[in-house]
């Protein structure tokens, strides 16, 4: 069977840490910035699976899973503070942080 | 042999001493899941002996971290260094939690919140910092970070009904989530550049003539991220907001012990594995670390917000904290040297920090935080006890002798001069002496005006204590800080090895 050389994979995962960078910084709904986070964390999975298996070492997958594990702890976190930001406000919209100013 | 004889055992090498030797953060753990169940199921009324709990296995742990003498080595198959960096640095986590675990009940009280959680939120994210000093790989580095943050989200957002801190603790998750997915992209070029996730390994294969533009960009990334953790300019704008927002005790601990744990990760990853290129690195550092300390004092010069006003000066303290990261020379005599000054300012900062933030969670109202410095008008007359340790800890922010904060100050400076970095010393002078102007208004304020509407201020035995330990700390080692230096330049030393 034909193998997927290192390049295009790499090629693929800074596509897709390309539009999660995109999505946290321009979209304006949280829910969306929220998916954008996690589509950043798991372009960098796909990188540490792709260089694991060009040095044929098993740190990249291992690393891979702890970032799995720490995403979902990560996610559960945030979800939260969403459901605590609705409650307080009825809405999800990042431009509706504007209490405190930096 | 029956097939069901289990088989045998592997016990790792030097597991017993590695066990022994990670036991100030076992017990942090211990005691934080010891909370949470306690929390749970007996939910006790008065939430005063979780403080007595957390602040008795933080002063176990802290006796064995500093009792117990562990020969510098890697632990838990290169997981983990135990060296004198770590002991320190572990010290000053543990004491920055203990301050702001004494002057968080009362305030949480005041402001109405009464939840056991807070103090083992409290501990998780101690033993985030405690796997951040001691981590020698960039996989441990990472749950370190992530253990640290995670508990801080959930600390800032912890007053369920206050808008402001809901808003604080998310722009803090959404920002240190984008943080740590530039770090970890980092992170995997490095590993793809050089094949390994430990610091040593990547060293070793550094200076094997491992070089190029995917190494490049992943140092780069992961210096980003750390600049994050830090709040050095440009990626220092969450800052302000979260520091305004978040409860004035998880305010405290936020600005000394995040702080010291991403600078004593930051501090090992440059040093142990990206030392072979500082002429690529410390050339950016040192405009960031200027930038940092200017921009900083110059916008704290305009609050009115106490709390605010901390919140710009701690970016600005991160400013001068990066100035000890550039300025080091390659070899390990310059190393020793400069570096350790930055382990010496990050206590005096803890303790000067600490003790202005037991200040402020004093002044809180019954139920927002009310911080602004035109409140402590008349200070002097009704508290003066407290007035005058909240004095003792401006002057040291700003520098003023004889506090710990000047000695650190002066090491940072003198480090910088002697390195050849005399321009960014100047920098750093200038800046500072912005610094003196507002740091010394408050202090003009509660000694020379009388009051329109005071605050009421009615101090507590604990946030007193912790602002008189604080205050003595600052004292002492501001006039006797010698043997202080001998530790820091011990940590450094064990560093380099």
């Amino acid at each position: 069977m034909e193998q997927v050389g290192l390049f295009p994979v790499l090629a693929v995962s800074a596509a897709l840490f390309l539009l999660g960078v995109i999505g946290v910084l321009t979209r304006r709904n949280i829910l969306i910035v929220l998916m954008s986070v996690e589509l950043m964390l798991n372009a960098v999975n796909l990188s540490f699976v792709a260089f694991a298996r060009h040095h044929g070492t098993l740190d990249g997958h291992v690393f891979a899973v702890f970032v799995m594990a720490v995403a979902a702890a990560e996610a559960g976190v945030g979800l939260a503070l969403v459901i605590l930001l609705y409650r307080n406000r009825h809405k999800v919209d990042l431009d509706d942080l504007n209490l405190l100013k930096g | 042999m029956s097939p069901l004889t289990p088989p045998p055992v592997l016990v790792p090498e030097g597991l017993s001493q590695d066990l022994a030797a990670f036991a100030p953060a076992f017990v942090i753990f211990g005691a934080a899941l010891i909370i949470l169940l306690w929390e749970a199921v007996v939910r006790p009324a008065d939430k005063r002996v979780f403080m007595g709990f957390s602040l008795t296995a933080i002063l176990v742990a802290l006796g064995l971290n500093v009792g117990v003498a562990v020969e510098d080595r890697l632990g838990f198959s290169g997981m983990v260094s135990f060296d004198a960096y770590s002991v320190f640095f572990n010290s000053v986590f543990l004491i920055s939690a203990a301050l702001s675990t004494l002057l968080s009940h009362d305030y949480l009280e005041r402001v109405g919140v009464r939840i056991g959680e807070y103090y083992s939120l409290v501990l998780f994210g101690l033993f985030g910092m405690m796997l951040l000093g001691m981590g020698a790989d960039l996989m441990l580095l990472f749950v370190g970070i992530e253990v640290m943050s995670i508990a801080f989200y959930c600390l800032s957002a912890i007053k369920r009904t206050d808008a402001r801190g809901i808003e604080s603790g998310f722009k803090y998750f959404i920002m240190g989530a984008f943080a740590s997915g530039i770090l970890l992209y980092g992170v995997s070029f490095v590993y793809g550049a050089t094949g390994t996730t430990s610091l040593q390994g990547i060293r070793a294969a550094i200076e094997g003539g491992v070089h190029g533009g995917m190494l490049g960009l992943g140092v780069a990334f992961i210096i980003a991220g750390f600049l994050f953790k830090i709040a050095a300019v440009p990626f220092h704008m969450w800052a302000p907001d979260v520091y305004e927002g978040a409860p004035a005790s998880v305010t405290g601990y936020m600005a000394t012990g995040v702080k010291a744990a991403s600078f004593a990760a930051f501090g090992r990853v440059l040093f142990v594995a990206f030392l072979g290129l500082k002429d690529d690195w410390a050339a950016p550092l040192m405009v960031i670390a200027a930038v940092t300390m200017l921009l900083g004092n110059l916008v704290a010069l305009v609050q009115d917000d106490l709390k605010r006003m901390l919140a710009y000066s701690s970016i600005a303290h991160a400013g001068y904290m990066l100035m000890a990261l550039v300025a080091v020379d390659a070899e390990s005599v310059g190393l020793n040297g400069q570096v350790s000054g930055l382990l010496f300012y990050l206590l005096a900062y803890t303790f000067m920090n600490l003790g202005a933030f037991a200040v402020l969670t004093l002044m809180a109202g019954d139920r927002d935080d009310l911080t602004s410095i035109k409140g402590l008008a008349g200070l002097s007359t009704r508290n003066p006890a407290v007035a005058a340790g909240l004095a003792l800890c401006l002057f040291s922010l700003a520098g003023i002798p004889p506090t710990m904060g000047f000695v650190g100050k002066f090491y940072l400076f003198a480090a910088a001069v002697r390195a050849d970095y005399v321009g960014l010393a100047v920098i750093a002078a200038l800046s500072g002496a912005i610094g003196v102007y507002y740091y010394l208004r408050p202090i003009v304020v509660m000694f020379m005006q009388e009051g329109g509407e005071p605050l009421s201020i009615r101090p507590t035995a604990a946030s007193v204590g912790a602002l008189a330990i604080a205050s003595a700390a600052i004292l002492y080692f501001g006039l006797f800080p010698s043997q202080l230096i001998e530790l820091c330049q011990a940590g450094v030393l064990s560093l380099v090895g």
